[in-house]
């Protein structure tokens, strides 16, 4: 049992020591080289901020405190400063990116110099950042880093279609050095290329959500540690596979769903959180949207936290 | 034995400047809050086009040397103003930043704690509000160019293609300081640096040359990175020639000497190329319109042209032999008048650079949450008390929470953010069951560490914490400074509130009781919070100092109050602000709106906060949460109220401005920041008479106050007002006016320095 005592003797005892410490100032200085290295990476053009994204990683997930939620944090703070100090530059680039269309089994080059494990990061990065997917450029680098700072074992995929979100989830999970991947589609159309780059760790499930989830959580006892919903955008379509797939999520696992701001979407997951109050909302940890004439607003992330125990 | 006879130390402060009239007039008055007394001000203005050297005339008099510069060339001004300083050690600072107040006192520690130290050079906040990270700390720069501004640990290693003996640490332009006759002895600023390398090129020279460099950890400059003529309106809108041509200089004209032509030339050629992929991809993004990515082509091709050749053909541009200062030192401190603080970004007040009649504090207030990250409680009413200290002329740092160190001004205030997660303190308390307690605990640590760090920078007085989560806790055992503690709604209270406290609220309960008692003194919000103390932690305010100080806003201005509304026989609105729940007097009022509408059906209620039912037994209870609860009751009534949920902070704000009069029947509040913010609008309130509305509202004449617990009480003061307009009208005006004469945040913050000033003067503390 603690006492006051015990807390003011355990002050003393630290005021006592070294002021000018060690572990404190190391980390301070980790810190303050993190937010050194979030403003290079503001100021850098688009090659070096490709470093300055693997820097940030490296950085982060260095760092001993609570990672998981910095990483967000972080994270949502640079796209967020990107979005408001470099008017335009994102969409700009995302557009530049959409259009280029590069094959994906031939990622950019890395940006740092060759060899080395941050080059190789770079290139992952970088990698995660091209692939041809229906995702915005902060929707990529969010996936990313969802992956690479969580480090979930085990992951699902609801609607995989032409693997690209898979793609940088794989990334991730190589610059992890594990994982696994549990991809769902009805109708999967993913290219040869990409399916070679991600076929180490994904297992592909041919079939129509909700029904095949169960199927496929049979082969992950453990549960989902992490769990990306992309799949019928209707919101009958979101709601069922969110329920579908809540019961197989392993404790403290995150739910993550794609075109949060889609309305129907938006109102199935309002709607799941209401149901479930154990959940955490997150909120969006990716807030860029995507207007798309006739369609609707595409695009979002939204992150929803199971508790650790059930 | 010690030199008693030697005569302090002087220095030359040394301002170059061109076209800032504002800012230079900023850092002027900000060095008159130097501690060090011993030192001279030259201010050399380029070919100016604003009213500088009249500014400096008229509001400095004789007290500022004036030097000027015929060019454009900041090494040139540099120079000038080297030939005409009179001190021993010239500091340059930059025309955009202000110093710490213990600037040149610290720099004077060092040089005369070791006669060989040529230069010595300090650390550098970019001070912008929404920016505040470090911009220089433990520089370093290679013979071939390459560097780096923050070296957090100057041990770490650098990756750099010059070996470790090449690299030199440098200072940044605007926190330098060298001995003169140092500066004489290497000849120098070269004049070929137009703007830019000037410091990294002094910095590789004296390193050269073998003098001694010494980068202090503290000697803080603050920067606030100006306009300028070399800063364009794009960002991307640069002097590229300056830029590439400058790096090429200087990378053949120190690497070359030190590592050979070979190197030197691939150096600078990798640095060509680095700067032209750097165009490559602004151009690729988008972000060179109109023009711009020729321009900067052709400014990078003159620029290797020019580069090279100066590199490697010409000679340096130095400003030949400079003699013994033409004239003696000219004092620049006044001791006969005590001038208001000065931030960074100006005084908070513009145009108010009037003497006090006292010193002004300098003061450092505690909160874990602060604005923009939270904007209620704690957080809030030490948002506003910073303000209004830092208007009275007070220098105010707050201490808060944020992802790492960080120091911005805002509004006049040092914003200082700290982090204590990982700092691996106490962790001891998370194993036997207080995880809360080790946070709390740890940033605490991370706040007395700032106050520390803090009190070598500047003339610290006083630290204020409030009697929440801790925070100045370890301050207060430290027992360096005086502390006051800012009592609000206690922790304890809550604590006792809910139904079986956690041996962790317990144990956080004792060590708040603690606070107040070790305190040097404390202040309590209301009367009403001074009970409370008394009641729950046994603090009766002996053995120190004890104070009520009425809270307050920063009232909107006149043209901002809205007129009240005419009576046009529509809808009179009566909004309610506040979190759906018992505490919050909700059952009262529900039990009066019948009774309202029955007697006033003009009134329509709008009521804004969020259901917190599931938390204080209303839902377990009935089943449903508030809203339902009265539309399934009062269903014919449902038309004229309105649920709003969860407001933000500008709805609520129009929420304010378009009622007719505002209600809040609370059964206690400790404060009631609510019926200000209703009387900033001119509205009439009505609450009840329990704690802090009874010092706020006077009944029957800013509105009405009514027994907790009373709904029928409560209908008749709302049918009173809500069927009689001029009685709004004139109960609105007299609340606006109570709040302009007792609620300022400049009334609170007056209040605050008059209590600190008590503190201080008595000093010896139990």
């Amino acid at each position: 049992m603690v006492t006051k005592q015990d807390v003011l003797a355990a002050i003393r005892a630290e005021l006592a020591g070294s002021r000018t410490r060690s572990a404190g100032a190391a980390f301070q200085a980790r810190l303050d080289r993190v937010r050194q290295l979030q403003v290079q990476f503001r100021q850098a053009p688009l090659g070096g901020r490709l470093v300055g994204v693997k820097k940030l990683f490296h950085w982060f997930t260095a760092s001993a405190f609570d990672r998981q939620a910095k990483v967000i944090e972080a994270l949502v703070d640079t796209v967020d400063q990107l979005g408001a100090e470099r008017e335009g530059l994102v969409q700009r680039l995302s557009a530049a990116l959409a259009s280029a269309d590069r094959p994906v089994a031939a990622p950019p080059p890395p940006v740092a110099p060759a060899g080395g494990p941050a080059a190789e990061l770079a290139a992952r990065v970088a990698a995660a950042i091209g692939a041809e997917a229906e995702m915005l450029l902060p929707e990529r680098v969010a996936m990313f880093s969802l992956i690479y700072g969580l480090k979930p074992k085990t992951v699902l995929e609801i609607g995989t279609f032409r693997g690209g979100s898979a793609l940088i989830m794989v990334q991730a999970m190589d610059a992890n050095g594990f994982g696994e991947l549990f991809c769902v589609d009805p109708q999967p159309r993913i290219p040869p290329a990409v399916w070679s780059a991600i076929a180490h760790r994904a297992t592909l499930f041919e079939g129509a959500s909700p029904g095949i989830v169960s199927q496929v959580a049979a082969a992950v006892p453990g549960g989902f540690e992490f769990a990306l919903i992309d799949g019928d955008h209707s919101y009958e379509g979101a709601l069922a596979d969110a329920e579908a797939v809540l019961p197989h999520m392993a404790p403290g696992g995150r739910m993550a769903f794609h075109d949060a701001h889609f309305d129907q979407v938006e109102r199935a997951i309002d709607d799941f959180v209401a149901r479930h109050p154990e959940l955490a909302d997150a909120g969006l940890v990716s807030v860029e949207a995507n207007p798309v004439a006739g369609e609707g607003v595409w695009g979002g992330i939204r992150l929803l936290v199971l508790p650790k125990a059930r | 034995m010690p030199e008693a006879s030697r005569p302090p130390l002087t220095f030359s402060v040394v301002v170059n400047t061109c076209d800032r009239r504002e800012s230079l007039r900023t850092l002027l008055y900000g060095l008159e809050h130097q501690t060090w007394p011993h030192f001279e001000v030259v201010v050399v203005i380029g070919p100016t086009q604003d009213d500088s050297r009249e500014m400096v005339a008229r509001e400095f008099d004789d007290r500022v040397v004036v030097v000027d510069c015929p060019a454009f060339n900041l090494s040139i001004s540099r120079n000038l103003g080297l030939r005409r300083a009179a001190g021993e050690v010239v500091a340059f600072v930059d025309d955009d930043a202000v110093p710490a107040p213990r600037w040149l006192e610290q720099l004077a520690e060092i040089y005369e704690g070791d006669p060989d130290v040529a230069g010595v050079g300090g650390r550098t906040y970019d001070a912008r509000p929404h920016v505040g990270h470090l911009q220089f700390l433990f520089g370093r720069f290679s013979v071939l160019g390459e560097q780096e501004d923050v070296r957090p640990d100057p041990e770490a290693d650098l990756v750099w293609s010059a070996p470790a003996e090449h690299r030199f640490p440098r200072f940044h332009g605007t926190n330098m300081t060298y001995r003169r006759q140092a500066l004489v002895d290497l000849g120098g600023f070269d004049e070929r640096y137009e703007y830019l390398f000037d410091d990294a090129d002094i910095g590789v020279r004296f390193g050269r040359a073998g003098r001694r460099l010494v980068q202090s950890p503290r000697a803080t400059v603050y920067h606030v990175p100006g306009s300028g003529r070399n800063r364009g309106k794009s960002p991307y809108d640069l002097n590229w020639y300056s830029w590439l041509r400058s790096t090429i200089y200087f990378t053949l004209k120190n690497g070359g000497p030190a590592l050979g032509h070979g190197r030197s030339v691939a150096s600078a050629l990798r640095h060509v190329s680095t700067m032209e992929q750097r165009v490559t991809d602004l151009a690729a993004a988008g972000c060179l319109p109109d023009g711009l990515e020729p321009k900067a082509r052709k400014m990078l091709r003159q620029a290797v042209l020019h580069g090279f050749a100066q590199g490697l053909a010409g000679r340096r541009h130095l400003p030949g032999p400079i003699g013994p200062p033409p004239a003696p030192l000219t004092p620049f401190p006044r001791a006969d008048r005590q001038l208001p603080a000065v931030s960074p970004l100006g005084f908070p007040r513009p145009g108010e650079w009037l003497p006090m009649p006292e010193k002004p504090l300098s003061i450092a207030l505690l909160s874990v949450e602060y604005p923009p990250r939270s904007t209620h409680g704690v957080a809030r009413s030490t948002h506003t008390l910073a303000r209004g200290l830092a208007q009275l002329g007070h220098e105010v740092h707050v201490i808060t929470r944020g992802d790492g160190h960080r120091v911005r001004v805002e509004d006049g205030v040092f914003v200082r953010e700290v982090n204590g997660f990982g700092l691996g303190r106490f962790e001891d308390f998370a194993s036997s069951g207080y995880p809360n307690l080790t946070h709390w605990l740890a940033h605490s640590q991370a706040v007395y560490e700032e106050v520390a760090a803090l009190r070598q920078d500047h003339a610290l007085d006083i630290v204020d914490t409030p009697l929440w989560h801790l925070d100045g806790l370890v301050t207060l055992v430290a027992d360096e400074l005086p502390v006051v503690v800012r009592a609000v709604t206690a922790m304890k209270q809550i604590a006792d509130v809910h139904a079986a406290p956690s041996p962790e609220a317990a144990l956080l309960g004792e060590l708040e009781g603690d606070l107040l008692v070790r305190a040097a003194g404390v202040v309590s919000n209301t009367h009403a919070t001074a009970e409370t103390l008394e009641r729950v932690y046994g603090y009766r305010g002996e053995g120190n100092e004890h104070a009520v100080v009425l809270y307050g806003l920063e009232p909107a201005p006149d043209a901002d109050v809205p007129p009240p509304r005419a009576d046009d026989g529509g809808d009179v609105t009566v909004l309610f602000v506040g979190r759906l729940e018992g505490r919050k007097g909700v059952h009262d009022l529900f039990a009066a709106i019948p009774r309202v509408l029955a007697l006033a059906p003009r009134a329509r209620f709008v009521i804004a906060g969020e259901d917190n039912s599931r938390h204080d037994g209303f839902f377990a209870r009935e089943g449903v949460d508030y809203p339902t609860w009265f539309q399934k009751r009062h269903g014919k009534l449902a038309g004229r109220v309105e649920f709003l949920g969860f407001v933000t902070e500008e709805r609520l704000d129009e929420l304010y401005r378009g009622c007719d009069l505002f209600v809040a029947p609370s059964l206690y509040e400790s404060f009631g920041l609510i019926y200000l913010e209703a009387m900033n609008y001119a509205r009439p309130v009505i609450g009840c008479s329990a704690g802090g509305p009874r010092e706020i509202i006077v009944d029957g004449d800013t509105g009405f106050l009514v027994p907790p617990e009373d709904p029928e009480r409560l209908a008749a003061a709302l049918v009173r007002l809500v069927t009689d307009a001029p009685l709004r009208q004139r109960m609105g005006r007299a609340g606006r006016a109570r709040l302009l004469e007792k609620f300022t945040h400049t009334a609170m913050a007056r209040g605050f320095a008059e209590f600190y000033r008590r503190v201080i003067a008595k000093g010896a503390r139990p």
